[in-house]
């Protein structure tokens, strides 16, 4: 990779942690108007609050949009340079009888715009294999062309077409991703391949250069968009390139804020999901007469806190003997540990759970102690206490019999 | 001006108060090492400090990639050419007579990475041909620029026996009005004398003028005055800002280079 090229890139790329939160918004060069690009500058304002690394542009929205990219806290540039009426289908206009794709600028064009990458498609899966050898060579002649400019070249490379399967995806996600990285891809925008493992695969066969996941089409709950993201940066991924998932958000500042916190800050979902759109927790509330004692809430809670399936590390336990009755008991945050702890390892958070300093504690069990129900135990050195998963309890969420519920 | 310019120009000219200090880092290859020079660590603490831009010759630019990395740090401006002009008495070989040379095209800057340009345009050479070469070659600079969409500062900097006390500052301000006239999206000229004399130079200039910190008394009519005196007087002139001398890379001068950055963009 050139300089222009490394400096570019790490212009998109956050240099702290090697990251980017991407935003596609060029929808209307490859479907037309569709909602959320109809009135572009005014989505694109929402969506720069924020603070998107990059947005990308077809090159007629990028000359006209220029001024929302002036300024060193403005988002990156990223211009396409192709197009193709691949993603017409039935439901949108004229749809799609013969799959062809264009190039529509040169990366010289991209540069004069002032973009800090090109983004263009690479598709493998096409029946007439004629079609994947073009668009290959049009891929190798934009690489050559970028590394010659100085500007990075993020390639998406897509499976499509009827050679296409449920059961070859991931596979031919890896393998496009492996095309592009050697035909000279400086970055790539990838499809999820829908489990994290499959991913780790996808990583892999990108020989370390940087992996966005793109969105799709598909509207993901917050929590499902964001879960996506968790799995594919614990895999090795270096961000998102979202686009209908922001553009078409009612409030696509809002979306971003919690990728960012997910992408940048190094927060868990759960975190992200409880101190965003969600009421804050404060309290568990049990409904012992609908416990079955399947003691789920307590192998999720070891396996939450401690990564292990052990019940003896959970922070809430089930009592009683089959056929029942039953009765969780959990924490009540009644504070009769906080009051025990002589060196003030314990505290009530904002939040209402009770919080532990491991620096301040020398683990003399006074808390256990003064527990009344037994929830509160020394383990591994460390105090477990119940923390209400930082204010999205996992017992709750699992709980088939709703025995659990949380209390804001 | 083109959306390319606007954007990369937007890099080194702070969008809120419009205004601009750059630090010039590319006069080893004029001048050769300085003494007291640890570039990289110099560098990094301009940049934290919130210097806008760095004008780096091609070959230090590669090795210094650091200090640009992140949308927040400073832009990375490619000087395009040599002089011998700064080569002053204290210089083991003390400039006879005034060369100037392009040695880098805009593209291979773009190339490069580079946000902006720089080059030089020297008026009061002892010979007018040279100053029409040097005029020349800054036009098709500016052509250059043009077409790729590369914004061009252009130091405009009298030099020479012609010039004296009593024309210094009609000479900056011919000097860079000519050089926006052929096409130059910035300038920087040195401290022409007084407050009236740089309101003069800044409203001719007509594009953002920065006030550039030479060293070298380049003329006997250069009047010697403490630069963060010279810059304040020529913000109240109106000028967008500052252009940092190697002086400043100095360990001992960073907290003075700080200051400048403070005093330019408030805060």
């Amino acid at each position: 990779m050139g300089l222009g090229q490394e400096m570019r890139l790490n212009r998109i790329f956050d240099p702290n942690d090697g990251r980017a939160v991407a935003v596609a918004a060029d929808h209307g060069l490859m479907l037309g108007p569709i909602s959320g690009v109809q009135e572009l500058g005014k989505t694109l304002e929402k969506v720069i609050e924020g603070r998107p690394d990059a947005i990308l542009l077809s090159p007629g929205q990028a000359e006209d949009l220029c001024h929302l990219f002036m300024g060193r806290r403005a988002p990156s540039l990223l211009v396409r340079i192709d197009w193709t009426n691949a993603f017409r289908d039935r439901t949108y206009t004229l749809p799609v009888r013969e799959t062809f794709f264009s190039s529509i600028a040169t990366p010289r064009d991209a540069l004069r715009l002032g973009a800090h990458a090109a983004v263009v498609y690479l598709f493998i899966g096409h029946e007439d294999e004629r079609q994947e050898a073009r668009h290959l060579a049009l891929v190798s002649r934009y690489a050559a062309e970028c590394e010659e400019a100085g500007l990075p070249l993020i390639v998406e490379p897509i499976p499509f077409g009827p050679r296409v399967t449920k059961s070859n995806y991931s596979e031919l996600v890896a393998t496009a991703v492996r095309i592009a990285v050697e035909a000279g891809a400086n970055a790539l925008k990838v499809p999820y391949t829908g489990d994290p493992e499959s991913f780790r695969d996808v990583v892999r066969a990108s020989a370390g250069t940087p992996i966005l996941v793109l969105g799709g089409y598909r509207a993901l709950s917050r929590r499902d968009l964001l879960d996506v993201i968790a799995e594919t940066l614990g895999v090795g991924g270096s961000g998102v390139v979202f686009g209908r998932n922001v553009v078409q958000a009612s409030d696509p500042a809002s979306v971003l804020r919690d990728i960012r916190a997910v992408v940048h800050e190094g927060r868990s979902v759960r975190e992200v999901v409880a101190g965003g759109a969600l009421s804050k927790t404060t309290r568990l509330r049990v409904y012992a007469e609908r416990c079955s004692g399947c003691q789920v809430c307590t192998a999720v809670c070891s396996f939450t806190h401690e990564g292990v399936h052990d019940g003896s590390a959970s922070r809430l336990r089930i009592e009683g003997e089959w056929p029942g009755p039953f009765k969780p008991v959990t924490c009540t945050q009644c504070e009769r540990c906080v009051a025990a702890c002589e060196r003030k390892a314990l505290s009530r958070s904002s939040l209402g759970h009770i919080d532990w300093e491991a620096e301040r504690c020398n683990l003399c069990g006074k808390c256990a102690e003064a527990c009344p129900f037994r929830v509160v135990a020394i383990h591994d050195s460390k105090v477990k206490i119940c923390d209400l998963c930082r204010g999205a309890p996992e017992c709750v969420e699992w709980c088939s019999k709703n025995a659990l519920g949380a209390i804001a | 001006m083109g959306t390319g310019k606007d954007l990369r120009i937007s890099e080194f000219v702070d969008q809120d108060d419009k205004r601009s200090v750059i630090v010039q880092a590319s006069q080893g290859i004029m001048l050769g090492p300085s003494g007291d020079e640890r570039l990289d660590e110099a560098l990094e603490v301009l940049a934290r400090a919130g210097v806008d831009g760095i004008i780096m010759s091609r070959g230090l630019a590669s090795r210094c990639s650091r200090i640009f990395r992140g949308r927040d740090s400073p832009a990375m401006i490619m000087s395009l050419d040599w002089t011998n002009a700064f080569r002053g008495s204290g210089h083991p070989l003390p400039m006879m007579r005034l060369e100037h040379l392009v040695l880098t095209s805009v593209s291979d800057a773009l190339t490069l990475g580079a946000s902006g340009v720089s080059a030089y345009f020297f008026v009061g050479y002892e010979r007018d041909e040279y100053e029409a070469r040097n005029f020349e070659s800054m036009a098709s600079i500016c052509r250059e620029c043009d077409d790729l969409e590369v914004p061009l500062l252009v130091q405009a900097i009298p030099v020479g026996e012609r010039v004296t006390k009593e024309n210094y500052a009609d000479s900056v301000a011919m000097a860079s009005r000519m050089a926006v006239e052929a096409g130059s999206d910035l300038v920087a000229v040195p401290y022409a004398g007084a407050l009236g004399e740089m309101k003069m130079i800044v409203t001719a200039a007509k594009v953002p003028a920065l006030l550039l910190d030479l060293e070298l008394r380049l003329a006997d009519g250069q009047p010697d005055l403490g630069f963060a005196k010279a810059a304040s007087e020529a913000l109240d002139a109106g000028s967008a800002g500052v252009v940092l001398g190697r002086r400043y890379l100095e360990v001992g001068n960073l907290a003075e280079a700080e200051r400048l950055i403070r005093l330019v963009h408030g805060g």
